[in-house]
């Protein structure tokens, strides 16, 4: 748990407070990242708060 | 302001300054490292690695390093891949730096790499391309420092290909302010445009492989037929043959002079097992630093300086 709590802040991109880059519109093949991650932890835990 | 994306690409894409701060940062990070002291800064940071080539030593220290530093890798090969024929490598470059923090790619061509990165939103490293290894001469320099400090004024003769380990030594000459003496075989000569070298002022080509080690502070070769040129290797087995280090070339060298391999090395061809089993080598010091540089690269590229 103690894991899943650290990862609730984390992203993949981490990083672009250091990498100059703007927040993109349509980002499809990313948000394919974002929704599976919610999909495996609602599967496997159930609603979270 | 945020700062722009930084990439290793070549081994000119740092300064002096920022070399300096790694090799300082690599002794602190490897004295934890053999302390068994836990250091995970990249916490939930993946790398992606994207190899075109085979890998032994990078895969290895790659995936280890992210790993005691806290972070994941995820290992994608040419199947998986194929940079620029599976799919545009602008577009792999979008779509694979949007779902990780750092990648690192060995492939052919430099300007697949240059490519990927310009379309990359996180840093991107060279784990070795047909131009340059730069990770690998990170490591070669660092272990010059361990053993024998500082490597500016030194003497470094690399004997053998003017490939993409030869192309790096020189740009990191120029860059810390050393001396390569080079010899190749005839026709394998150094092409300055394609080391990406801004001068000659601090190599100097032989064709007397024992002139080139006279007096030098490091001898250091590969082997004759890198990956890619295997088509090759019959004719440049005899083209190659007088250009083996052996214990009479380093006889000729300072006497202090250290050996450097990147392996895999070919015991009797490039290198006599003599010397690179014998106490002036230094090449499993050289391979175990490839694992520290690079943990202190990917700090440096994800999180800048740190204290």
């Amino acid at each position: 748990m103690k894991r899943l709590a650290v990862m609730q802040y984390v992203s993949a991109n981490a990083n672009m407070s250091i990498a100059n880059v703007k927040p993109q519109r349509g980002g499809g093949s990313q948000n394919r990242l974002h929704v599976q991650k919610a999909l495996m932890e609602y599967l496997l835990l159930g609603k979270v708060a | 302001m945020s700062a722009p994306i930084k990439h290793f690409l070549q081994f000119k894409d740092l300064t002096r300054e920022e070399l300096e701060y790694l090799f300082e940062r690599t002794r602190r990070i490897k004295k934890k490292f053999k302390a068994y002291q836990q250091y995970w800064p990249l916490t939930d940071r993946t790398l992606v690695m994207i190899f075109e080539k085979a890998s032994t030593r990078t895969r290895l220290s790659f995936e280890a390093g992210i790993q005691q530093l806290g972070g994941s890798a995820i290992y994608l090969n040419t199947r998986d891949s194929q940079l620029g024929r599976g799919e545009p490598v602008e577009d792999a470059g979008q779509v694979i730096s949007r779902m990780s923090d750092l990648v690192m790619i060995r492939t052919f061509e430099q300007s697949i790499i240059e490519r990927f990165a310009a379309h990359s939103r996180v840093p991107v490293i060279n784990g070795l391309t047909n131009e340059y290894h730069p990770c690998q001469i990170l490591a070669d320099i660092y272990t010059y420092i361990e053993h024998r400090g500082s490597i500016q004024g030194k003497t470094v003769a690399w004997i053998g290909d003017s490939n993409n380990m030869c192309n790096t030594w020189l740009q990191a000459a120029e860059i810390l302010d050393f001396n390569v003496h080079v010899s190749t075989p005839p026709g394998y000569e150094v092409e300055p445009e394609r080391a990406g070298l801004y001068g000659h002022a601090h190599y100097e080509e032989f064709k007397d492989p024992m002139e080139a080690a006279k007096g030098a502070d490091l001898v250091t070769t590969d082997v004759w037929t890198s990956m890619g040129w295997e088509a090759e290797n019959e004719e440049r087995l005899k083209d190659f043959a007088d250009w083996q280090v052996d214990a009479e070339m380093m006889s000729v060298a300072a006497k202090d002079a250290l050996f450097m391999h990147c392996l895999p090395a070919h015991r009797g061809e490039e290198v006599s097992a003599e010397v690179i089993d014998g106490t002036q080598s230094v090449v499993w010091d050289e391979a175990e630093n490839r694992l520290h540089v690079q943990k202190a690269l990917m700090e440096y590229l994800l999180l800048g300086k740190v204290q």
